[in-house]
Order: C-alpha cells, then structure tokens, then sequence
C-alpha cells in the first residue's frame, strides 16, 4: 500500500470493491461512512460528557476530533512500511471509530462496552449482518487498553492470521497499530482548553488536560523510525502542581510518567509490527518558556530507546523464569539440587 | 416404491429404463465395469465416470476402460478418499453442469463407489432436488478370492475416521452416544471403529441370513457378534437387509428408535445398497450422523470376483427438511 | 455394578456409564503414580487406548469424589468437568471449509465452548446441589440477570434469553442454562449444514463467544458460588486427539492462560494430539504451561507399580462378582510347565558356581530357566506352541502395561470358560493360552495381511518407495519379532529381549515406520544412553502382546539390542532375507554387539 501522504480514508476511498468481501457486492467504503456519520452524529460528540456523568471527572476529548487524529497517526504510522489490505484497513478504521465508545457508560472498562453502540449500528444496518466480521471489529478494538483475565498483554491473545469471509485478516497487527496510534493522539487539541483558561476542570482530571495543552506537536517520522514529542509549559504550570485523582502532581513528573508510558507501548506494540512498521525510539522535547512565548527558559530533552547492554535480571534465570520451580517442586532448581535428584534417582531407573 | 429387481446382467440393457446421465466408478474391482459392460452403446446423453486421483493406477486402468467403452459423452470426474471436500466439489460440478443442460434423469451403478462418496452424491441429488434416480449394483460371486472364511479380508486397518460430509448430524453435548455398525464380513473393521468410539452403546447389524453371501459367511458373523458381547457392555444387535434400501432404512430406524436420548452414530460396512438405506434414513432425520473410516490397505488383488446379477431399483430420497438451505447450482 | 454386567467381570465398559457407587469399588488410586492430575496446574496425559484414563478422569467427578470422600461438594478439592471428545463429534468434515476461508478460529473456538459449557452444566447438574432454603438459587437468579445476560449481549447474542422464574430451584437454573448452549450448539449445527456443498465464505449471523471473554469469567463466577469447591474448575479433556487442527490449537491457547488457580485443563491424548501451536502463533511448553505424564513410560520402568495395579483391580473386580479367589488362583499357570521351569532354574542354581554368569545366582536363574525351557520345546521343529502362556504373572506381562489388554482378553477368557461350565472359578491355562494367542494374531493381522510365501517373495527386494509404510511396518516386526526369538533360543547372555536402540542417527523413513508402530501400540518409544555414553538415543520396545506369536518370554523386556538404521531399513525391506543371515550368522553380526540389563527385576 502507498499512501502516498493520504489518510487511510483516502486510501480506502480508492480501492476498487472487489477487493472486499462480497466480491463486488458490497461497497465497504460506503458502508464505512455512513458508520462514520452515525457515530460522528450520534455517539462520538457525547462520549466525553457521558463519562463525565459517571464518572464525575473532566475526560480530556474523545469524540470526533480524537478519532480523525487515531486515524491520521495511523496512517502516519503505515506510510513508511505498512501493507495493508483493503478489507484490513476497513476493520481498523471501523475498530478506531469504535475503541472508545465505551466511555459513554464510564472510564472503567470502557474498552470492552462498546456492545450497546454496536447493537444500535446493527439495527440500524450499519454494520453488516455477519457476526465473525464484528466481532474481529470489536477485538481489534477492544485491545487498545485493558487486560483480560488479568493479563494486559491483550494482543498476545488475539489469532495472528484468521481468514475473515474468504479474507485474511492480522488482527495483532491490526490491534497493535491501533493501540499506538491512540497512545500518540494526545495533543493540544484534547485538552479542553477554554475550561483550563477559566479553571473550570474538575481537580480530579486538572492533570490530564495540563499534559495534553503541553504537548505542542506529535511528528511520526516512520521512515527514520521514530516520533517526536514537543511540549511547552509556560513557567507558571512549572512552578505548580495540579491535581490528579486525589493527588497533586507536577506537570514534568507526569510527563515523565505518560512519556514513559508511550516507550513502553511502543515496545509493546513494534513486536507486533516489526518488521512492516519500525519504530524504534521516542524523542522527547520539552520546552520552559516565560512570559514571552519566543523566550526560552529551560529546555529539557530526552530519548526513550532501548540501549545498552542489557541488565541482568534479579535473581536470575531461576527468579525470571518460576516454571524452573515446577520441576523441582517449587523449590529452586540449582545445581546442588539436580545432582541430589539423580543420585536419590539413580537406583531405580532400569534403562539407565 | 417397488423392491429392487435382481436380474441377469446379460438382461440388463433390454431392461433398463432411459436415462439423460449414467454415473458409475472407476476401481481396481472388475465388478466396476460389469454394468457399464452391459450398457455400452445405450443413448445416454452424457456418462460420468468416477474415480479416485489418488489411485492413480485406477485412473490408468479402470477409468480409461470405461472411457473407452463410452467415448466422447464420457467425463471424468477426478474424486480423492483423502480430499472429501474435493469429492464433494467435482461431484457437485459434474451434477450441476448435466442439470443445467437439462439432464434431469440420473441412472447410478453404485456397486465400486466408496461408501463416502456415494452418500455424498445422495445428498447432493437431495439439495438438487433430483428426483428421477435410479440404481443398479452389481453382485459378487465371491469376496476374498481364495482365502476362508474368518480369514477373508478387503481392507486393512483403519486409517482416518471422518464425518461423511453432507451428515453432520445433530448431536446434543449431554447425549451419549449409540454407534451402529451395519457390519459385512470385516469383523475386524467393526472391531476397530468400537474401539476407536467408545460408545456407551453399541448396535451390530447382521445382514439379514437371507441375503448374506453364504450362511457360513453369516455364521462367521454370528461367532464374531458373540464375541464382541463378551468383551463389550452394552451390546445390542438387530439384523438388515443387504438388498433392499428401504427395508434396510427401516431396521436402522427401529434400531436407533430402541435408545431414545442417545447421539445416533452409523457406520455403513456392509452392501453399497445397505449403504443407500442408512443414506435415507440420515437424510430425512438430520440428527443421525453418518461416519467413514478409510483404509490403509486394500485387498486389490482378491477383493471379489464379479456376480451374474445386478439389483435394479430406484428410490425416493426424502425431501429436503426446513433446516437444510438449498444452495442454487 | 449394571446388571447387564452380571455376564462379565471383566466386561469392557466406557467409563462415562459406570455410576458412582461401581467406581467408588472398582477404581484403583494411581494418583501416587500420576501425581500432577489431581493437583491444580493444566496437564496433559498421553496413553494409549485402554490405559485408564478416562477412568481416572471419571473417578475425579463430583459424584465420586464425595462418595469417596464422604464429604459435601464444597467441601472437595476441586470441581471436574467430564468432557468426553468422541471422534467426529467435534471434528465434522464441514468444519474444513473454514479453512482458510473464514472464521476458522473464532467458529471453532465457539463450536468447542458451547460443547464445553454443555458439559459443565451436565456435570452441575450431576452434582446435585442441595439448596434448602434456596439461598443459592436466588444468587444464581441475580448473577443470572445481570452480569450473565450481559456477558451474552457482549457476545453477539440477539435473541432474547430465557426468564429464570424467581421459583426456579439451583437445578432448575442449571437446567436452563445448559439448554440455553444445547440449542446454541444445535444453531451452530445449522450454520455448519450450510458449509457443507457451499465453496466461498458463508454469513454467520449467531452470537461468538470466546474463552476468555465468556467461557473463563463463567467459570470463575461459578467458583464463587457457596456450593462450589473452593479450588478449581478442572476441565476433563477426554482424548483430546479427536479434536481437529484447529480446535487443538484452540484448546492449547486456553493453556496457555495462566488461569490454574480457578480453572486446571487436563487433557488425555492416545498419543495422536495435532499440535502444540497456539492461534497466536506461540507453542505451549512444558513444564512452563503445562505437566506432563506418558502412562506408558511410568508402567513399562522396572517397577512393579503396574503388576499391583492390575492385581488390585482384578481383585476388585473378582469380589464384585462374588468370585472369591485371588487373581493368581483365578489365572493359574500351566503348573506342570512351571514345575518344570523351576527344576531347570535349580539346575542352574546349582550349577552358578562353576559355569554362571550372572552376578547373583538367581539371576541365572531368572534370565535363563523360562527361556531354556521354551527352546527345549522347539528343538528342531517348531512345536513351540505347546508352551502355554498362563498365569496371572504371565498375562500381566504380556498386557505390556495397558490394563485394557489384560481385561479384554480376561473377558474372553471368561466367556470362554462359562460357554463349557456353569461356573467359573479359575480361568484353565488352556483357555489362557488359546485367547492370548488369538489375540496375538488378531493384533497383528487386524493391521496386515496375512505373509504368504509368494507375497513376500515378490516383495524382497521392493524398493522403499514401491512398498509403502504399512508393509514396511509389517516387514519390521516380522523381522524383529524373529530376531528376537532367535536371540532366545541363542546361548547369549541375555536371552529376553524385545527392545532395540539406534546405534546412529536415524533416516527419514525408518522414524516414520517407527512412528506408525508406536501409534498403532506395536512399539513402546523411550530412550537409552548411547552406546559411547555421550548422551541419549532412541529405544523402541516392541509390544509384548506379540510374545505369543513370535514365542518370546514375556517376563521381561530387560534387554536390548543396538541395531543400525541400514540393518532396519533392510529388516522393512528384505525381512526373509534379514532373517536369514539372522540365523546364518547369528544377531550380533547383523545387528550390532549386544547389551545386558546389569540387575534382574524383583
């Protein structure tokens, strides 16, 4: 697939309906867009307040606006490498649109709610009727955050190939490119800027929305493997904290935090990409300015990369590894143990 | 429906009835070309010739003969005991295409089909909604050629035991399961398939003594029954008939009707037209599932010598129940 | 025990049909041998047909279990589900068109959870769950209505679900719940029917539940419930070979869930299981997914742990019935044959001093009286039938660690004996040693055709490709099993052997004949240190089922012959011609030099 600088939903635009499902009979792209305008319409522009009610904090946005920047980090993220088939890129764009409508029914497992706004899609004819096609949706969507019985690792858990109507589908890859381009859809734009100008964010949620008004421009550069963060802080939001569930924190710490959190999705996600998609580190900027934006009063940059030789693990092979303890009883197996087992052994083995 | 007509083969073509498409198969059984001998030069419109791809030496031989007898209307239709799908594919191709030229009268030499593969074709005649079908299957003089009695084989070993497509049945999870063995002469095979399943329970078919091959083969049969209600719990046994496939259908039916609850498992071993009847029971009560078990050995050299007689009969395949979509050809 | 087993002691019946009561008195504890399966912790357990497993696993039930116990259903260690794989039940023909094509995965996924969760109500249902003042009812009814209901609306499903009436009793409720995945699974049928003759993709319209988004959160709610044991749900795989590709991978992703603590997967194979991937791509291992216990292993070491079993079982089985005898009283030996057997192990006793080999004196004795005595039966012609293979001991051994293989023909036995008396207090050598050659034979020929002379000569000289795997696989036996009788019939120094390790690396083709034979149970596959120490080759060990055809001593498979795999290709190709300069030029020449089992077994 060559994007050729397009969205994904300039691509899909252009591919010719046979390479759908249906063969021909179907038109995936409408179909996607009239998803789209359903839920641009109905769903997306009250996610935001719907979590607000019940969850009683401030969400940074997550309508309409947050998903057109999954879908073009998406793209950014498949216009070095990535290949794509058609019908693919209609599941993902589909499973964008989705990941986040759960939020509606509150932030708490909101990945895996999404079922009452499908149920309405379906009625409404939108979705198609097949239910294997849906549910790959939903699981590429649902993988975006979460865990599942206690495992976080969500995309390890979903079919690395399944043919889906006579097509085949990578939904880890699918899932994982999702996931990271929701991971990098932070920015300003989320920030619910008028209400931070007037102090009107719950203290709860003051935090989030300080982070996404910091962060000044994502650039995915994915021919050179890797992604920008700008941020800005004015000297003001450096010198305070702000409150974040029922703590205060500074702003840089919490970039510390998210910043991190981004190296590890991003380590997370490239196993299911390498080697179509290659992002390899995360270049952090942050910027302390005065009074006068143009004036520059600290600068604070950072890389998030693998390096280095790797550290050992403590306790080693027998800490890193607790299956080692399921062959000696649950006791570590070293040498001295080994050498007890076959000598205490040795009498009754015939063969040996 | 009348009862099959057993009559000399050398009457056969004055005797048979027209048909747009005669069906037979291809085999290393001399009996395969028994009937096609007899019909050779009648006007079929179109003949299709059935035979497995992966005999490759029966495609040489067997297949070749029965294009020659047949010339320019016969077609091959490559099947594959290892590929049922593929089987189901050519075969439905092969159906289609004579239905969509009009050939809408269907006559089957049955006799050296596989078992799997006939009651494919009966249950793609069933979707089609053919219904001028008719059948004919050529006896043996003997099986075994040379060896006695109890030791008188035609397979050995059971290789993959599948479904049969086309009667999946409808099992229910808490049922147990009622495995019905309609069993020829290979005890052995019979033997095999119990172990293999594990029923709870399990029915043995004896063919009916009057239509055994001969009444030692039906007192060997009647040692190896004994046998196995020694060894086995649970082991019941009714009697079939060889020759007449509803009547054959009509024990099955009685059979599987003694053990209400159970999951319905039959396994055809016995005569292609006992075959047939299993067929029409599975197709007109969809939760009998019908299974197969290939071989790893055939006895091609001995397997039978040819009969003097063929069954003439035709049969109403039952029709197409609500829960079986019909799939235009 | 059934009253339609009054026939038979040793009447073969499945497991799943024998109640409570009748396992609570037939079962022999092997959890001693088998220590992971009734422990917390996914296991697999390999065993040929007829091994016990099922047994065990029947024995795990609820219902067992607390007769066994003597104690409530929450008061067990663990709840087990039964869930028995028939062939074909799962794995339908139709399925294949998935393939490839569609939904392959997730179809199954659900094909086999609704399977399982019909058996898991069935064995609710099974338990019995007293519930006097209905306080479990009423928190089944409001798990029910809300987070059930909703974990089934996640799932896809559209129409409506039953109402469980506020009346309804826990076993009501389980009833309902289980009819709800009967009908499932029979809408799931109907979509199967349709892919049948149906080339491309077919729409599937029904719900799509996952394991770990359906089945697991089930399982692990039902765990909470007061009735329920405290530890885990085990789920009983019963001969998971049944499963297709797919489905077994399937099941292998469930393993891989680190999930022992509320839910444990035991799953017995015949040695056949598809594969050890996983839909994501990954295998599951052992020990760090999954244990692991081959049956075969543990009963065919020196150990005696087998011989007691069966004894045991046999006992049990004899009280059953009323037959008051002990399994060597009702499994005589040939006496006079023993007595003659014995005389000659004095002999040697005797003559240890001076011309022994052995280390002890009674191991001269062990090692050589029965074989010295069969060889003086056969002298120069073959009338080595007349040397009977009775005795409890002896059909323990020939049964080759499979207590199937002692009861099937102890059933015939008995049959036998009750067609030419009315009762049947012992079994006669003679009846003893007529079934057990049958069988022999049985065993052989169900596989092989009969080698007549004329065949087999057509066939020396065939080369590998024009003689396929099965006739290889017969050629190998027919040539081992003649080897091996030569060997005891030799002056070695070992004379009981039944067993060859590879001397070299072996080809292709000889492993995969081998492997035929494991898989039909005519080889036993372990391993031995090599001959130059440096490490492990593979052992195969042939059946002693087969003792009575080639006129073998079954009393032990202690020794083994090394053997090169030119020499076993040309035992598949050219067994006359192998056993020929078998007898020409003795094993050791056409094989290579032989080994010795150092200590006899008790």
């Amino acid at each position: 697939m060559n994007l050729r600088g397009k969205t994904l939903v300039e691509w899909l635009a252009k591919r010719p309906a046979r390479m759908f499902p249906g063969r021909g009979t179907v038109s995936y792209y409408r179909r996607f867009q009239q998803i789209e305008e359903y839920l641009n319409n109905n769903v997306h522009p009250h996610v935001t307040a719907g979590a607000n009610a019940i969850d009683g904090g401030t969400l940074t946005d997550h309508g309409p606006e947050h998903i057109r920047t999954v879908i073009i980090r998406a793209s950014e993220l498949l216009a070095a490498g990535g290949d794509l088939t058609p019908y693919e890129a209609y599941l993902l764009l589909v499973a964008i649109h989705l990941h986040d409508v759960g939020n509606l029914f509150g932030r708490d497992t909101h990945e895996i709610n999404s079922e009452e706004v499908e149920k309405h899609l379906a009625s409404a004819a939108l979705m198609g009727e097949d239910q294997v096609e849906r549910k790959t949706i939903r699981q590429i969507a649902q993988a975006h955050g979460g865990s599942i019985a206690g495992d976080k690792d969500k995309i390890s858990h979903l079919p690395r190939n399944e043919a889906v109507l006579g097509h085949p589908v990578r939904e880890q890859v699918l899932a994982a490119i999702l996931r990271f381009a929701d991971e990098l859809a932070d920015e300003r734009s989320r920030a619910a800027g008028f209400l931070l100008q007037l102090s009107k964010i719950h203290p709860s949620s003051e935090i989030y929305h300080k982070y996404a008004h910091s962060l000044q421009s994502v650039m995915v550069d994915a021919q050179g493997g890797a992604v920008d963060l700008h941020f800005d802080m004015p000297l003001d939001d450096a010198c305070r904290t702000f409150g974040k569930g029922d703590q205060r924190v500074y702003l840089l710490d919490e970039i510390y935090e998210r910043t991190m959190k981004a190296h590890r999705e991003r380590t997370y996600c490239m196993r299911f990409l390498r080697p179509q998609i290659s992002i390899e580190r995360i270049d952090v900027e942050i910027r302390v300015y005065g009074d006068d934006y143009n004036k520059e009063l600290a600068k604070i940059p950072y890389r998030l990369q693998e390096s280095g030789y790797p550290e050992a693990l403590p306790g080693g092979v027998l800490n890193a590894c607790p299956s080692l303890g399921a062959l000696a009883y649950g006791n570590p197996l070293t040498g001295k143990a080994l050498h007890e087992y076959f000598t205490k052994d040795q009498a009754n083995d015939e063969h040996d | 429906m009348p009862k099959p007509t057993k009559i000399l083969l050398t009457d056969l073509r004055g005797r048979v009835h027209p048909a747009d498409v005669f069906v037979c198969s291809a085999s290393f059984e001399s009996r395969s070309q028994s009937v096609p001998e007899q019909l050779e030069g009648v006007a079929f419109t179109r003949v299709l010739i059935c035979a497995n791809e992966n005999f490759p030496h029966v495609i040489k031989q067997g297949a070749k003969q029965l294009q020659h007898r047949f010339g320019s209307i016969a077609r091959l239709v490559s099947l594959n005991t290892n590929d049922p799908l593929r089987t189901a594919d050519r075969l439905q191709e092969a159906i289609d295409d004579a239905l969509r030229s009009n050939l809408n009268r269907f006559l089957v030499d049955i006799t050296t089909f596989t078992h799997e593969s006939l009651l494919i074709l009966l249950r793609i005649f069933q979707l089609r909604g053919v219904d001028s079908i008719e059948f004919l299957y050529t006896t043996a003089k003997a099986y075994s050629i040379g060896d006695p009695d109890v030791q008188k084989w035609l397979t050995k070993g059971i290789g993959e035991v599948r479904s049969v497509l086309g009667y999946p049945g409808r099992a229910v999870p808490s049922h147990k399961l009622h495995l019905i063995i309609m069993v020829g002469f290979e005890a052995d095979r019979a033997e095999r398939l119990l172990q293999e399943y594990e029923p709870s329970k399990v029915s043995l078919g004896l063919g009916a003594p009057d239509s055994s091959i001969s009444p030692d083969h039906y007192k060997a049969n009647k040692l190896f029954h004994q046998r196995l209600i020694q060894k086995y719990a649970n082991v019941l046994e009714f009697t079939f008939s060889c020759f007449d496939p509803e009547a054959a259908r009509d024990a099955l039916r009685a059979q599987a009707l003694r053990l209400p609850k159970h999951n319905v498992l039959i396994a055809a071993l016995n005569t292609k037209i006992s075959t047939l009847g299993a067929a029409l029971l599975a197709l007109e009560d969809d939760s009998i599932q019908l299974c197969y078990a290939t071989a790893h050995q055939y006895n091609e050299a001995r397997y039978s010598t040819p009969g003097d007689h063929c069954y003439y009969f035709a049969t109403a395949l039952p029709v197409l129940l609500p829960t079986q979509p019909t799939v235009a050809p | 025990m059934n009253t339609t087993d009054m026939r038979n002691p040793f009447a073969v019946q499945t497991p799943e049909d024998i109640s409570a009561d009748d396992i609570r008195s037939l079962f022999v504890d092997v959890f001693n041998d088998f220590h992971n399966i009734n422990k917390p912790g996914h296991t697999f357990l390999h065993g040929p047909r007829g091994s016990g497993k099922s047994m065990m696993f029947r024995y795990l039930e609820p219902d067992c279990q607390k007769l066994v116990q003597g104690v409530g259903l929450n008061a067990l260690q663990f709840f087990a589900v039964y869930v028995p794989i028939k062939n074909t039940e799962l794995k339908l023909t139709e399925l294949q068109r998935l393939e490839n094509q569609n939904a392959n995965i997730v179809l199954n996924e659900h094909f086999l959870l609704t399977y399982v969760a019909v058996r898991l109500c069935a064995s609710l249902l099974k338990a019995q769950v007293t519930d006097a003042n209905g306080e479990h009812a009423a928190s089944f009814k409001s798990y029910y209505d809300t987070d059930l209901r909703r974990a089934f609306l996640r799932c896809g499903w559209t129409d409506p679900l039953p109402e469980l009436p506020p009346s309804a009793t826990i076993n009501n409720s389980f009833k309902l719940l289980q009819d709800i995945f009967t009908d499932q699974y029979a809408t799931l049928l109907t979509y199967v029917r349709r892919l049948a003759f149906t080339s491309g993709p077919v729409t599937y319209t029904g719900p799509l539940c996952g394991y770990l988004d359906f089945l697991l959160p089930l399982m692990k709610k039902l765990k909470e419930f007061a009735f329920m044991p405290s530890g885990p749900i085990f789920l009983l795989m019963d001969d998971a070979d049944n499963l297709s590709r797919v489905q077994a991978s399937i099941l292998n992703s469930w393993v891989s869930c680190r999930t022992s603590a509320d839910v444990s997967i035991k799953i017995s194979t015949q040695l056949n299981y598809k594969t050890y991937l996983t839909v994501h791509g990954r295998t599951i291992d052992t020990p760090h997914d999954f244990s692991q216990i081959d049956i075969s292993s543990v009963y065919t070491s020196r150990k005696r742990g087998y011989h007691d079993r069966v004894s045991q079982i046999v006992h049990k089985r004899l009280t059953m019935y009323g037959i008051n005898r002990t399994p060597e009283e009702f499994f005589p030996p040939a006496q006079e044959q023993e007595d003659k057997i014995k005389a000659i192990a004095q002999e040697l006793k005797a003559r240890w001093d001076t011309e022994g080999r052995g280390f002890r004196a009674s191991d001269d004795m062990v090692r050589y009286a029965r074989p010295t005595y069969i060889t003086s039966l056969l002298g120069t012609s073959k009338s080595g039938s007349t040397y009977k293979y009775a005795g409890f001991d002896q059909l323990v051994h020939i049964s080759s660690g499979i207590i199937r293989y002692f009861l099937e023909p102890a059933s015939l036995m008995y049959g036998e004996m009750r067609s030419r008396h009315a009762e049947a207090t012992e079994i006669s050598p003679e009846i003893q040693d007529q079934i057990v050659r049958s069988q022999a034979d049985q065993f052989l020929f169900s596989e092989f055709d009969r080698w007549s002379t004329d065949e087999a000569d057509k066939e020396e000289g065939a080369s590998a490709k024009v003689l396929d795997k099965t006739r290889r696989l017969r050629n190998l036996i027919q040539s081992l099993g003649g080897t091996f009788h030569q060997i005891l019939r030799s002056d070695g120094s070992e004379r009981r052997v039944f067993s060859v390790a590879l001397t070299d690396e072996p080809t292709q083709d000889v492993l995969e004949v081998f492997d035929l034979g494991v898989q039909y149970g005519y080889f036993h596959q372990s391993a031995i240190g090599n001959k130059e120490g440096t490490g492990r080759t593979r052992l195969y060990v042939l059946t002693r089922r087969l003792a009575p055809f080639f006129t073998l001593d079954p009393t032990s498979f202690a020794g083994y012959k090394f053997v090169t795999n030119d020499a076993l290709r040309e035992a598949m190709l050219r067994p006359k011609t192998f056993l020929g300069k078998v007898r020409r030029s003795g094993v050791d020449s056409v094989l290579e030099t032989g080994q010795l089992a150092l200590f006899e077994e008790d």
